[in-house]
């Protein structure tokens, strides 16, 4: 039996089949299921749904945005891809850069003219965005301390007053 | 005619001759002596701090060049919003560089030697404020400065529509290249 056509529906409403060429002006690279699987929520939204070829709702994900987040947040939010290039403390866990496994070496061979869209994308999602919504729209752990963002806010504040 | 006298006063800024600015290298000359500029950059504690964002997983390079394509209110924002990007927008050095790319029509700024014990951030927010082009401006000495970022902003927008009837690379582009 074939599988099931597998889409996302973006919070924004519009339909994105996978496999499909999705925003060809902006992203030239098909948005597939293994590169969708990175993202550890799809992967485990599509098992604990099924396939059962109905739309699936991938909130917080605006169709402008979802080449690059599904790509790039599905290795960022796991944040074992990139990082574990890194030689760290433990020799246990020290890897050279030949040990990048296939998939991210491809991910990284984008040509120069596809990061600086995927770079000027992500200014775009985060342009006139309060701190807020921009901790909503990455999915931002707010890491500081109460006084800090005080600290920070009356900083940024400063040249208002 | 007062009404149409009255709002031609508060837009005067528009007649300002942009390119006689005396003030801004007076501005620059005393740059390490204006107490303004030399506030302590905050600096938050970041030993044994792990950021959970996405933008700390990124490599250095490219979390600074998004923050490079922010205009300064968004940088602000994201720096309130991501502990990652507050730790790599901490650096002086950095509001350096991110005011030589925010603002070219600064041209004064672009060849300023490195002042000792300037703080950058915020020589970048006073001046953003104080040239950002408003009715009813009332500093005389950068009015001159504020026509000239108005007028800057104008031709930007027609390069990116005289470069996409040439087939040139837009400004960010070339912005990119550039570094």
């Amino acid at each position: 039996m074939a599988t099931p056509t597998l889409t996302f529906t973006s919070s924004d409403g519009v339909d994105i089949p996978v496999g499909s060429r999705f925003g060809a002006d902006l992203l030239s690279r098909h948005l597939e299921r293994d590169v969708a699987e990175r993202s550890q929520l799809i992967k485990n939204m599509l098992e604990d749904l099924g396939e059962t070829g109905e739309p699936i709702p991938i909130p917080n994900v605006s169709h402008l945005g979802s080449a690059m987040r599904l790509t790039f947040q599905s290795t960022l939010h796991d944040g074992n891809s990139l990082t574990r290039c890194s030689t760290g403390d433990d020799d246990d866990s020290r890897r050279k850069t030949t040990d990048i496994d296939e998939w991210d070496q491809k991910f990284m061979q984008v040509d120069q003219e596809m990061l600086f869209e995927i770079i000027l994308t992500v200014a775009n999602m985060i342009k006139g965005k309060s701190p807020e919504e921009i901790r909503k729209t990455f999915n931002i752990q707010n890491d500081f301390t109460p006084e800090e963002e005080d600290q920070i806010r009356r900083e940024n504040e400063w040249a208002e007053e | 005619m007062p009404l149409t006298y009255c709002h031609f006063c508060h837009q005067q800024y528009c007649a300002k001759n942009p390119t006689d600015t005396p003030m801004v290298d007076e501005l620059f000359q005393n740059l390490s002596t204006d107490s303004k500029f030399k506030r302590p950059s905050l600096e938050i504690e970041l030993r044994e701090r792990r950021p959970t964002d996405p933008f700390g997983q990124l490599p250095l390079e490219i979390a600074q060049q998004i923050c490079m394509f922010l205009p300064g209110d968004s940088l602000k924002a994201l720096a309130q919003a991501s502990l990652s990007v507050q730790m790599i927008t901490q650096d002086n050095s950095f509001w350096k560089r991110f005011m030589q790319w925010d603002m070219p029509w600064l041209w004064e700024f672009q060849t300023l030697q490195n002042q000792k014990d300037v703080n950058y951030k915020s020589l970048y927010l006073w001046l953003n404020k104080m040239t950002t082009p408003r009715y009813g401006m009332d500093d005389l000495n950068l009015m001159g400065v504020a026509n000239r970022r108005r007028v800057w902003g104008v031709c930007e927008q027609l390069a990116s529509r005289y470069n996409k009837t040439t087939g040139q690379a837009p400004a960010e582009a070339m912005k990119w290249g550039r570094d």
